[in-house]
């Protein structure tokens, strides 16, 4: 908290010098979504009770950008969400809540057209993952059964050099806990053919140090028709275990975890495939997962060890999507307008799963409807098993701005 | 006897050539001139595209541009849902951002990653010697105006088109046409300038008409205006992390 209100002054403070510029002018830009959700409970689940739940749900949420910026660069960014939420079906009672969520605020400076700095709370770009980034010990992590949860920044100076052949960014991380305070650095090259590399390294006291590798390549990018395949890497090692321990058994020493996958669209149908793997060294084995399962049961493993972990419990997962962007591309007037998705999270230690169905229309300028339906299923000591809720509903109606 | 007749077919076969020798002198030359006639090698200016369907449906998009020779950073700024989605063209490799995320990944020059008729390259195609070999095929009338008829020839395999044929008006050295075929030879598309205003013996503003020929009723209108020489413009914006930083925002100037 304390390294917020910090950063917002300081903010402020840069936001003030550079209005004094020229031409410099403030832009809004998000969406407005209205949601309803109707959910299932999973009456097997262990978290009945310990995670809030709501067979019926609305709500509004506002995503706002408001960027500074002189000419076209930004000299800082105000991102935020602002979300009200009506719980309507919740033994009876109605309960409304408001919240509003600074995701990134800052400010950047430049000096001349090779070093830049940003501060304020912001996202540090690390992993090359699109549905989790297992090699990230900064940002708050991803939820791969939450791909359209907007993310937070950290509270950070970042310092960029960025030239063509090679860029370094160097940054410090505040928390609110000193110990947890950080440093680390990353050098990125493009200099390999069709090859995006970064290496990167972390230290702070409490977090230890963390070494990663990411690495994207597209390997038949000379190739018309297949320019569209890409594959990606990012791994790490680390020197202190990130997650309580549920299991008596030993981790393997350096703790390291890695993800691979790749992404191709198809040509003239335009369908986009996205494969991923991920494998974490501290994720419990089907064994120690269904132990953890009946701790919880006989009230010996806290529940809060098992539900701060999402898709993170077992050590290695896969997720499938296919995108069809539009059914056609050709000015249907209804078909042009209706996308689909689909894509399957599957924990491979325990074979449970998460998976999601959507629909998405365009129907009206500047806006989109989508109906979503998440179905989470595996046995009672399995992960997605033990989701609260084995079904779920979502109607968006969303207006850009 | 063998060797007047090989010099008469020689001779022969040169005649075509001599006929379509460039009256302008050196072509690569004079297509440079052409291409700083549409746009400064380092500039920046502003898009309109509309595509109409032969449904009756159509697509707008605007968004700005800026140029460094063969590197392009364009930047959406309508529909809003598009807003902060951008395209990247360093010389041969192309980029998106997510306008979401920010995330940037590669993408392919024949991609319509905006969807409508025109495809990535057509959005930062602005050095047509570094992406082409030019031949002069003779003089041609287009709308009752003199051009030049030439003949590109892709050099790199990933450039969306294997051949294009040019015509440019000889008094203003506007591209006032240019057809793009496929590997087959078959037209896929071409574009006619339906409207150009100069200043200082560039264009200011132009507006060209992109038509499918496969389905004529559906086509795309691309307007570029606020057409701007800069001093300079630094490399970085050509850069994967720069375009990652968000940086480089949709500010309509």
């Amino acid at each position: 908290m304390k390294s917020s209100v910090l950063a917002t002054a300081l903010v402020i403070a840069l936001a003030g010098h550079a209005a004094a510029q020229d031409q410099a002018a403030f832009k809004l830009s998000g969406d407005v979504d209205a949601q309803a959700i109707s959910s299932a409970q999973n009456m097997s689940s262990v978290f009945q009770g310990f995670t809030p739940f709501s067979e019926v749900a609305a709500g509004g949420i506002i995503d706002g950008k408001l960027a500074f910026s002189r000419r076209y660069t930004t000299l800082g960014l105000f991102d935020f969400t602002f979300q009200e939420n009506n719980v309507l079906d919740h033994n009876g009672a109605k309960i409304e809540s408001l919240s509003l969520l600074v995701n990134e605020l800052y400010a950047d400076l430049n000096y001349g057209d090779l070093l830049y700095l940003r501060l304020g709370k912001q996202r540090l770009k690390w992993g090359a993952g699109f549905i989790y980034n297992p090699s990230d010990p900064v940002n708050p992590p991803k939820d791969p059964t939450a791909l359209r949860a907007v993310r937070e920044g950290v509270t950070a100076l970042k310092l960029e050099v960025i030239t063509k052949p090679l860029s370094v960014m160097t940054f410090g991380v505040l928390y609110d806990v000193l110990g947890q305070t950080g440093v680390g650095s990353r050098v990125s090259t493009p200099l390999i053919p069709n090859t995006d590399l970064a290496l990167s390294g972390y230290w702070s006291q409490n977090e230890s140090w963390t070494l990663a590798l990411n690495a994207s390549v597209a390997p038949l990018y000379e190739m018309p028709g297949w320019d569209t395949l890409q594959l990606w890497f990012e791994g790490c090692i680390y020197d202190k275990a990130r997650y309580l321990l549920v299991s008596s058994a030993p981790a393997v020493y350096p703790y390291y975890s890695f993800l691979t996958g790749g992404t191709a669209t198809l040509p003239e149908i335009r369908t986009v495939v996205l494969l991923e793997y991920y494998h974490l060294s501290e994720g419990l084995s089907a064994g120690d997962l269904a132990g953890a399962y009946q701790g919880v049961r006989a009230g010996t493993v806290p529940r809060s060890y098992m539900a701060g972990r999402p898709a993170r419990l077992g050590s290695d997962y896969l997720f499938i999507s296919v995108t069809q962007p539009t059914l056609t591309d050709d000015g249907n007037l209804v078909f042009d307008k209706i996308g689909l998705l689909a894509s399957c999270l599957v924990s491979l230690t325990d074979a449970s799963f998460f998976a999601t169905g959507g629909v998405t229309t365009t129907f009206v300028k500047d806006s989109e409807v989508d109906l979503t339906v998440t179905w989470a299923n595996g046995g009672p000591e399995t992960e997605f098993g033990n989701a609260l809720s084995s079904v779920a509903v979502t109607l968006d109606a969303k207006v850009f701005f | 006897m063998k060797r007047l007749a090989f010099v008469l077919i020689a001779v022969a076969a040169a005649l075509p050539l001599a006929a379509q020798s460039f009256p302008e002198g050196d072509v690569v030359a004079y297509i440079d001139k052409v291409d700083a006639v549409t746009l400064p090698v380092n500039s920046k200016g502003r898009m309109a595209v509309v595509d109409t369907f032969s449904s009756g449906d159509d697509r707008a998009s605007d968004g700005f541009f800026v140029r460094k020779d063969n590197r392009v950073v364009w930047v959406a700024t309508a529909p809003a849902s598009q807003k902060n989605f951008a395209l990247l063209r360093d010389q041969d490799v192309f980029w998106q951002r997510f306008a979401a995320t920010n995330k940037v990944v590669k993408t392919s020059a024949t991609a319509n990653s905006r969807g409508g008729e025109t495809s990535n390259l057509d959005l930062t195609r602005f050095n047509t010697n570094l992406d082409y070999a030019v031949k002069y095929l003779g003089e041609d009338d287009v709308d009752g105006k003199a051009c030049y008829r030439f003949e590109l020839r892709a050099k790199n395999r990933k450039l969306a088109y294997s051949l294009v044929q040019l015509w440019v008006e000889k008094s203003t050295r506007i591209p006032v046409k240019k057809a793009f075929f496929a590997v087959s030879e078959k037209v896929l598309k071409y574009y006619t300038v339906t409207k150009a205003e100069m200043k200082d013996g560039r264009i200011a503003e132009m507006e060209m008409q992109y038509v499918d020929a496969l389905k004529p009723q559906d086509t795309s209108r691309l307007r570029i205006f606020d057409i701007t020489p800069l001093s300079s413009v630094p490399e970085q914006f050509f850069t994967r992390e720069y375009l990652e930083s968000g940086r480089l925002y949709p500010y309509e100037f």
